[in-house]
């Protein structure tokens, strides 16, 4: 067998488990706590004043937890019920299901927080490299690094609330909230995608600015670390240009925990900036968590959970399975 | 062999900047190399080899600095050429194999790429099959597998990254390679080979090659001149078999005399103390503390770099003296 498909089969056999073990665990917390699930959802419907459905939902909540049977049955039946896509139904907003609020805030967060992560990685990464290889040398980026830290420090939270106040409240060009202008409908037209890139704005650049400062550090770190390395000692030798020394030997040497980094932040994405979400109101899975916190909607709590344990782990495995291309020096496991 | 000088080194003097003063780790230091000689740099761990590799090929980096001197090749100073000037002369006619060569190469590139890097820099855009053809031959020539240069770094054992290094030393036929202890780190029988590597490449491409090593045994073996180097100062120079048969500088003696023991790092056989701190040298000549004849103008003058016959330079007060009274 080649290595790479034995160290393949190795990480995926540990992926495979996480994800069980995490599935495992969402099944069992619901059922230690104390008395009837099903009663004590029923009892917050009546408690919402939701009459119509009632019993439909006990139906569906005794299908899904197959509550009649022992507990291996109900393990079957919550797997049946998960590889169908089925989390239940939202106590809040029933009868809408779990899935369904999901599948509503997922593109919205995704959207946000994919482009902002990745651009903050990017030029963070190319400015941080410039400013480890100029360095002492010179004036300019001396005084940006200390900028940099500032803006890493701020929680990217406070960041909005002051975004918020100085351009959407004090001189407002932008909107203060949401996605979208209320009364819009969402449809591929041009004036609703302008509309939702300017609603996007403050919250990216919030997150944009922040994690930027934070990927400018790490990076010239980082690339200060390797300039002292032999071989780059040895690039200059050979009489290399300057620019092949930094983004040939150095940068490509810090792209490895560079891009470890990237790919831990792209999992934790799908979490959503919470705060950030929240201080926009912006209707993202963050958002949807933070409703469901404070209205003590527990499947729509546990699905998102599950979900982000889920996008982490496959963001774990995906460095698994690039890193031996980006490091050849990666040993495939017990080789 | 002729008597024109490839490369001239005058009064360099390279220090570093530490908070409890300068360390003057080479400090006025003067010496040339003929074409296609071998030219030996000898002396203790500490005394300045590596920081004279490093000044005259201005790679020193902060805290060190070059604090004097010039560096004559080709007519040019080295040390006064523009940065674009110095880059081009780079690998083309000076190339360098470090002290540390373990890491040495860049760890995420292929062997191939990182030769086809110098050769596409000082030769412009070439095709890819013939840099492929022109590294085929390198390591056919020099005793590799062309199968090496597919491979990275991390897959190749220490002597066969020294052995890399070295044929990509030789690509661009340079007229001086500067090797800084190119045989220390690896064991007796690759250390052969390498130094038979270097005597290869001499012979084909007519480079000069400045070879740095502490090791006496392999200096008596391999230079055609060799200079001996005390605490950041040059005290003898002469033909190799001159300076073996009959040393002059009392520290040479003692070198030549602890052959074994200083493959070993243990201390020089019948010299007593250890080398100065090159914060603080000691005043007159360097070595007096530790010199079994020194006098008592050795601890006050500093005995001058003087001529004593058959190209033989030695600076020691016993051979100033015979001078003044010839
Ligand atoms: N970065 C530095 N800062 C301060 N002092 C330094 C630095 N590098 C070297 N030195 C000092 O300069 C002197 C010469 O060092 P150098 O490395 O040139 O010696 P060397 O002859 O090559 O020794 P070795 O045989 O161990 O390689 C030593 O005393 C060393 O302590
Ligand atoms: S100058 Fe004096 S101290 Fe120095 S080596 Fe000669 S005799 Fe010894
Ligand atoms: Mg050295």
């Amino acid at each position: 067998m080649h290595p790479y498909v034995r160290y393949l089969l190795g990480r995926l056999a540990t992926y495979a488990g996480v994800v069980f073990f995490a599935i495992l665990i969402n099944f069992i917390i619901p059922r230690m706590i104390p008395g009837d699930p099903i009663k004590m959802i029923l009892g917050k419907l009546l408690l919402q004043g939701t009459k119509v459905g009632g019993e439909e939902l006990v139906e569906a909540y005794k299908r899904m937890f197959g509550l009649e049977g022992d507990i291996w049955t109900q393990f079957v039946c919550y797997l049946r019920e998960l590889l169908r896509g089925n989390l239940g139904y939202s106590i809040a907003n029933f009868p809408a299901t779990v899935m369904e609020l999901i599948h509503m805030a997922l593109p919205w967060t995704i959207g946000l927080l994919s482009v902002t992560v990745v651009l903050a990685w990017i030029i963070g990464s190319i400015l941080g490299a410039l400013a480890g290889w100029k360095g002492a040398e010179s004036k300019v980026w001396g005084y940006v690094a200390p900028f940099a830290l500032v803006f890493s420090i701020i929680p990217y939270y406070m960041f909005a609330v002051i975004l918020v106040f100085l351009l959407a409240y004090l001189i407002p060009i932008f909107p203060m909230s949401g996605a979208y202008s209320i009364g819009m409908i969402p449809s591929l037209s041009w004036s609703f995608i302008v509309d939702v890139i300017r609603h996007s704005i403050l919250p990216a650049l919030s997150i944009l600015i922040t994690s930027l400062g934070w990927w400018f550090l790490s990076m010239r770190s980082l690339i200060i670390m390797i300039k002292g390395e032999d071989y780059i000692l040895m690039a200059e030798a050979k009489g290399l240009k300057e620019k092949t020394i930094l983004w040939s030997y150095a940068f490509r040497n810090a792209m490895l925990p560079q891009t470890t980094g990237l790919t831990l932040a792209l999992g934790n994405i799908v979490g959503g900036a919470l705060l950030t979400e929240i201080v926009f109101a912006y209707p993202g899975m963050g958002w949807l968590l933070y409703n469901a916190i404070t209205s003590l909607d527990y499947p729509v709590i546990q699905g998102v959970v599950l979900i982000i344990i889920l996008a982490v782990c496959t963001a774990t495995f995906i460095i698994d399975m690039i890193y031996p291309f980006i490091d050849p020096r990666i040993r495939y496991g017990a080789e | 062999m002729s008597m024109e000088k490839l490369v001239e080194v005058r009064n360099l003097k390279a220090y570093y900047k530490t908070r409890s003063g300068e360390v003057k780790a080479v400090d006025g230091v003067s010496f040339y190399i003929r074409p296609k000689e071998i030219f030996g740099i000898a002396g203790e761990s500490g005394c300045g080899k590596s920081t004279l590799a490093l000044a005259m090929l201005r790679l020193l980096k902060p805290p060190g600095y070059i604090a004097g001197g010039q560096v004559i090749f080709q007519g040019k100073d080295l040390l006064k050429l523009k940065a674009e000037e110095l880059r081009s002369l780079r690998w083309k006619y000076i190339s360098y194999i470090p002290q540390s060569s373990m890491n040495a190469l860049n760890p995420v590139k292929r062997i191939r790429d990182q030769i086809a890097d110098v050769i596409k820099t000082h030769e412009g855009e070439i095709p890819d099959e013939e840099i492929d053809k022109r590294i085929e031959e390198l390591f056919t020539s020099t005793g590799l597998s062309p199968a090496v240069a597919k491979m990275y770094p991390h897959e190749l054992s220490g002597g066969m990254r020294q052995r890399v290094i070295i044929a990509m030393s030789a690509i661009l036929n340079p007229r001086l390679i500067v090797a800084d202890e190119p045989t220390t780190a690896l064991d007796v029988v690759v250390q052969r080979g390498i130094l038979q590597l270097l005597l290869d490449i001499r012979n084909k491409i007519g480079s000069s090659i400045m070879l740095i090593t502490h090791d006496m045994a392999v200096q008596a073996e391999v230079v055609d001149r060799l200079a001996v180097m005390y605490a950041g100062k040059i005290v003898e120079i002469g033909d190799v078999d001159h300076v073996f048969k009959e040393p002059l500088h009392p520290y040479t003696s003692a070198l030549i005399g602890a052959i074994p023991s200083i493959r070993e790092k243990r201390r020089l056989k019948g010299l007593k103390g250890l080398p100065p701190d090159l914060r603080r040298p000691p005043p007159g000549c360097r070595f007096h503390p530790r010199c079994p004849h020194a006098k008592e103008i050795c601890k006050k003058v500093e005995p001058p770099l003087v001529e004593v016959g058959r190209g033989r330079v030695v600076a020691c007060h016993l051979y100033v003296e015979e001078e003044v009274r010839a």
